[in-house]
């Protein structure tokens, strides 16, 4: 797991990337990309059915006022 | 770095980079109370929210393939060399800009990739935050993400690749500079928003039945100060980043036809043209004065438009900041208010356009204006510090700000909102917006209040 496993070395000035599992890149990337395009999908999808259900309230400009807490 | 010299550059450099990155952060918590203070009260969180979601949208994707777009088009769609498409070469060139690379993360072999990629993507958060001002009350936030990163991690950046970058075809064949990003950030957000306003029309009760505007808010003027203060203050951030601070010009144009046998160790632009930090502090203070003093004289004193003014005094100013007497810079932020403050309201009444905290004026407007007259104020300087380049001049200046207001700006912005338009996903339904945006959050904040409020009988 460790891509270093001493400091104490005079080999430290050749040392490139540190972090943990150099090498798997892609698999942390295809996890981002999926992550990321999964939160556009779902958020958008919740998005449309909260507005829907507020569309369909019928409610007007000053309705807001009644829901005005003192906190 | 087998030794403290360059140790000390290096890492003075890393530093002065990370220095840049935490003062731009204000500009983002600048933006974010500027927009708040400028809503309804029925649309404050929602519009909170709107603005700091593009924080992670536009880091997440400007890693992905952002910083790729930067240094893989200097050359231009089949403009100069070809399909211009850069695949390798370079320091941070596209094979090393990739989110693959090892370079791109914590590495010994490196100091600077990381700290600039940053000061990249905190100028991409600008671009796409200015858009966010403008469509406030009435996007659907996932629209504004969509459009938060087309503008923030894919058309600025090639816009920063054509004009902004040292080896940029704009630079080379149309002579352009634009040292503190007049267009690259502003004119290009502002046109970008602009063409998304178009699409996505005012806000109820904007504009009376006979078409006469209506002024909406703000709601509370002091996050609306606090937030243009902060903004100020991340703006030094934003012009010590657009700097090179330590650079041997000769040595870094070796190759490209400079003389040999002398070094120049100074602070450059993107372009690698001398400058001072001191000179440029100067000119940032005095188109500041220029922009607020114009501000408040045409806009009689409204606190709102003074604020904004000075911002439009700077980026009028901007593009030729690094080469400008500070009194030139005055009075060009001062010409750049003046202009930006007539247009918005024209634009106004004209095409019911309703760009609900000015933002198209004072980065959209302000940064062509600022284009056209560096193109007159610098004519004849060399626009790179690299021989053959063309020098800068007022046609080349004009082409450079319609490509970045009209061709990577407004045409984008429109293009995609009418896309989410075409598919109802761009703006809210009329009910939702005369309930406001929060009424759900804040019906079970009351609720939750009703409740508490029994428990303590």
């Amino acid at each position: 797991m460790a891509t270093i496993e001493t400091w104490a070395t005079e080999k430290i000035a050749e040392y490139g990337a540190i972090y943990p599992m150099v090498g798997s890149e892609w698999l942390w990337l295809t996890v981002a990309v999926v992550f990321w395009l999964a939160w556009h999908f779902k958020t958008s999808a919740a998005e449309t059915e909260e507005q829907a259900e507020l569309a369909s309230r019928g409610h007007n400009r000053d309705s807001y006022k009644q829901n005005v807490s003192e906190w | 770095m087998d030794n403290e010299l360059s140790a000390l550059n290096t890492i003075f450099t890393e530093f002065y980079y990370w220095v840049t990155v935490v003062l731009m952060f204000l500009i983002h918590v600048g933006f974010c109370m500027y927009e708040v203070g400028a809503s309804r009260y029925k649309n404050h969180l929602h519009t909170l929210m709107k603005n700091t979601i593009l924080i992670p949208l536009v880091t997440v994707t400007f890693f992905f393939f952002g910083w790729w777009i930067y240094w893989a088009f200097p050359n231009g769609p089949w403009i100069f060399e070809g399909a211009g498409l850069i695949l390798d070469g370079d320091y941070g060139a596209n094979t090393l800009a990739l989110p693959w690379d090892p370079i791109m993360a914590v590495n010994m072999q490196d100091h600077i990739m990381m700290v600039f990629w940053a000061a990249f993507l905190l100028f991409s958060w600008t671009a796409a935050s200015i858009v966010s001002g403008a469509v406030i009350e009435r996007i659907r936030t996932s629209a504004f993400g969509i459009l938060a990163i087309a503008i923030g991690s894919v058309f600025w950046v090639i816009d920063a690749s054509w004009g902004w970058h040292y080896n940029g075809w704009m630079v080379k064949m149309l002579g352009y500079h634009d040292a503190y990003a007049s267009g690259v950030i502003h004119a290009v957000a502002g046109g970008f928003a602009l063409g998304v306003l178009v699409v996505l029309g005012p806000r109820i009760g904007k504009f009376a039945s006979d078409g006469t505007p209506n002024n909406i808010g703000p709601r509370n003027p002091w996050l609306v100060v606090i937030g243009l203060f902060l903004i100020y203050t991340g703006f030094w951030g934003f012009y010590a980043a657009c700097n090179v601070p330590i650079i041997d010009v000769n040595g870094a144009a070796a190759g490209y036809g400079l003389k040999e046998g002398f070094s120049l160790y100074t602070a450059t632009t993107i372009y690698l043209t001398p400058t001072t930090l001191s000179g440029i502090t100067a000119n940032f203070l005095m188109s500041l004065a220029g922009g607020l003093l114009m501000g408040y004289w045409v806009s009689k004193g409204d606190p709102f438009w003074t604020y904004s003014s000075g911002l439009a005094g700077i980026i009028t100013a901007s593009a030729g900041n690094d080469l400008y007497h500070p009194l030139q810079a005055m009075i060009i932020g001062a010409i750049g208010v003046f202009i930006m403050y007539k247009m918005h309201y024209w634009v106004e009444r004209r095409f019911k356009i309703d760009d609900a905290v000015g933002a198209v004026a004072v980065h959209g407007y302000a940064g062509v204006v600022g284009l056209l007259i560096c193109g007159f104020m610098l004519w004849g300087y060399p626009s790179s510090a690299y021989e053959g380049y063309a020098a800068i001049n007022p046609v080349g200046m004009a082409i450079g700000a319609v490509i970045m207001f009209g061709l990577l700006g407004f045409l984008p912005g429109w293009i995609i909102a009418l896309i989410l338009n075409s598919v109802g996903k761009l703006r809210i339904p009329r009910e939702a917006e005369l309930a406001g945006l929060d009424y759900n959050l804040m019906e079970a904040s009351k609720r939750d209040q009703d409740s508490h409020a029994a428990a303590e009988q």
